[in-house]
């Protein structure tokens, strides 16, 4: 405006330079001369002395003056602008020197903007660059930790299974050492179950002997009950002859006290006869002597017939005990053959059970021997597990160790 | 010539003794509860009886236990009892079988007393 009215009277005179005046006393475009040789400098504030100058020379130093107010102007402007913009660039280098240097992602925000249309989309790329990174770090940060529990879980889990392989190795072991003392006692079973069936065998052979004994026994018992009751039946004859006999001596012996009675009352009446009775008395001395041979024979029939009763009632008695003996022999014969059939039929099942567990035991034995050597080769396997187990616990440590390492390191980068 | 006599010998209890035979009417079997008792002692069997007459004509019996039979012996084996000793007795005297004396008994007198 000013320029546009340089001739206004009102307006006061540009002061007057020391020195600026021509020799002849006119100052010429010196005003101008100035103003320009400080704007070529870069000090857009000097004027030209538009009061010191007249006619074309004023017009132009006003025109000046309005182009210098206007650069300044547009310097002002400029420097504004400049000072806005570094200030955004600082803030964007203090962002990226705190990402790298803290791992600090929360220093850049979304009020970091500025109307520079030039700088607007750069510092919305380094936003959305920093906004991507902060997911990143956000995921990986979820992630590290997953992984550090996952980790820890696998270890955790690892070392358990190489506790528990540990000790299914050493119950293995053990198992495998009590199989083979199964082995040994399989075949020692085996061995023992062997002799049980010969032994079984030859009770069975021994019973059937004693069953064949004891039916010869039974028939000998029948036998002599047999001839027992012919004893018997003999002597009960015999007794009766003998108290036939006895009853005959009797006779004898009433006929012989008879006779020595009359003998006696002979002799008696011979001597009451007298001389003429001496020859009858004789006669009857001699009757009452073989009456009392007959007595004294009589007498020792009698003792014989008693003896013989004795003996006959004793062979009677004996025969009875001898029936009864025979006939409890038989009894207990038979209840002997029944205990010896019982005997046979439990012996023979006890030697078919004594074949079954032989076989059994064989087969025991057969079937220890597979499992001792399948357990050696478990007991390998689970050598080997135990051994990958221990390495799996080691890769898991080392990996629960990688994990942590990782989620120090994302630790680092603050993304809230 | 030397003088006889028969006697007959029996035994009682063991015991022998002897009688005149002329008293004795027969001899016979034992009967229970017919003996004249028992003067010369219990009879071990009892098999025989000695059937006399008594002073009185009746019959009487002894039982014994056995007749050993009719002896005829010598006067001079008997011997007399001395009167003392006879008196309320039955023996009258014994005779002399050897070395044993064998009692005579008076059959009648056992009968009266």
């Amino acid at each position: 405006m000013s320029a546009e009215t340089p001739e206004n009277p009102n307006q006061p005179p540009a002061p007057k330079k020391k020195g600026g005046a021509s020799k002849n006393g006119s100052i010429g475009l010196l005003p101008l001369t100035n103003a320009l040789k400080a704007a070529a400098k870069g000090d857009f504030s000097a004027r030209a002395e538009v009061e010191r100058l007249t006619g074309e020379s004023a017009e132009v130093a006003a025109l000046l003056n309005q182009v210098l107010d206007q650069v300044a102007n547009r310097n002002t402007e400029f420097e504004a602008r400049k000072q806005q913009t570094v200030q955004v660039v600082d803030q964007a280098l203090d962002a990226l020197i705190a990402l790298v240097r803290q791992g600090e992602l929360n220093r850049w925000t979304s009020s970091n903007t500025t109307d520079d249309p030039l700088l607007g989309p750069l510092l919305e790329g380094f936003g959305k660059v920093i906004e991507t990174l902060r997911t990143f770090v956000r995921e990986i940060n979820e992630a590290a930790l997953r992984l550090s529990s996952s980790a820890n879980e696998v270890l955790a889990a690892s070392t358990q299974h190489e506790s528990s392989s540990t000790e299914q190795a050493a119950a293995i072991h053990e198992t495998t050492a009590t199989m083979e003392e199964l082995k040994h006692a399989s075949a020692q079973i085996a061995e023992n179950a062997g002799a049980v069936a010969r032994v079984a065998e030859e009770t069975l052979e021994s019973a059937r002997s004693g069953r064949g004994a004891i039916g010869e026994f039974i028939q000998a018992m029948q036998q002599i009950r047999a001839d027992s009751a012919a004893v018997a039946d003999s002597i009960a004859k015999l007794s009766k002859r003998v108290e036939r006999i006895g009853t005959v001596v009797e006779v004898i012996d009433e006929i012989a006290d008879r006779s020595d009675l009359l003998a006696l009352n002979a002799a008696l009446e011979g001597s009451r006869a007298g001389e003429a009775g001496k020859g009858f008395s004789i006669v009857a001395a001699e009757m009452r002597r073989l009456a009392e041979n007959v007595l004294d024979s009589t007498k020792e029939i009698k003792n014989l017939i008693t003896e013989i009763r004795e003996a006959t009632a004793a062979a009677a008695g004996a025969a009875d005990a001898s029936k009864s003996a025979t006939e409890s022999g038989e009894k207990l014969g038979s209840a002997a053959a029944s205990a010896v059939e019982s005997i046979l039929a439990g012996v023979q099942e006890t030697s078919d059970a004594a074949r079954v567990i032989n076989l059994a035991t064989q087969q025991q034995r057969t079937a220890t021997e597979q499992v001792v050597a399948s357990m050696a080769e478990i007991e390998d396997v689970t050598r080997q597990t135990t051994q990958a187990s221990k390495q799996a616990t080691g890769a898991a440590a080392e990996l629960t160790q990688l994990a942590g390492r990782l989620a120090e390191l994302i630790k680092r980068f603050k993304a809230d | 010539m030397t003088s006889t006599v028969d006697i007959l010998v029996f035994e009682v209890a063991g015991v022998r003794f002897a009688a005149d035979a002329s008293q004795v009417v027969r001899i016979d079997r034992a009967v229970d509860e017919a003996s004249v008792g028992a003067p010369l002692g219990m009879p071990a069997v009892g098999l025989r009886a000695l059937v006399f007459r008594a002073g009185d004509g009746g019959l009487r019996r002894l039982d014994i236990d056995k007749v050993s039979g009719v002896k005829t012996v010598a006067i001079e084996s008997l011997r007399r009892l001395p009167p003392p000793a006879r008196v309320g007795h039955v023996p009258i005297g014994a005779w002399l079988d050897g070395d044993e004396a064998v009692l005579l008994v008076d059959l009648e007198r056992m009968a009266g007393t």
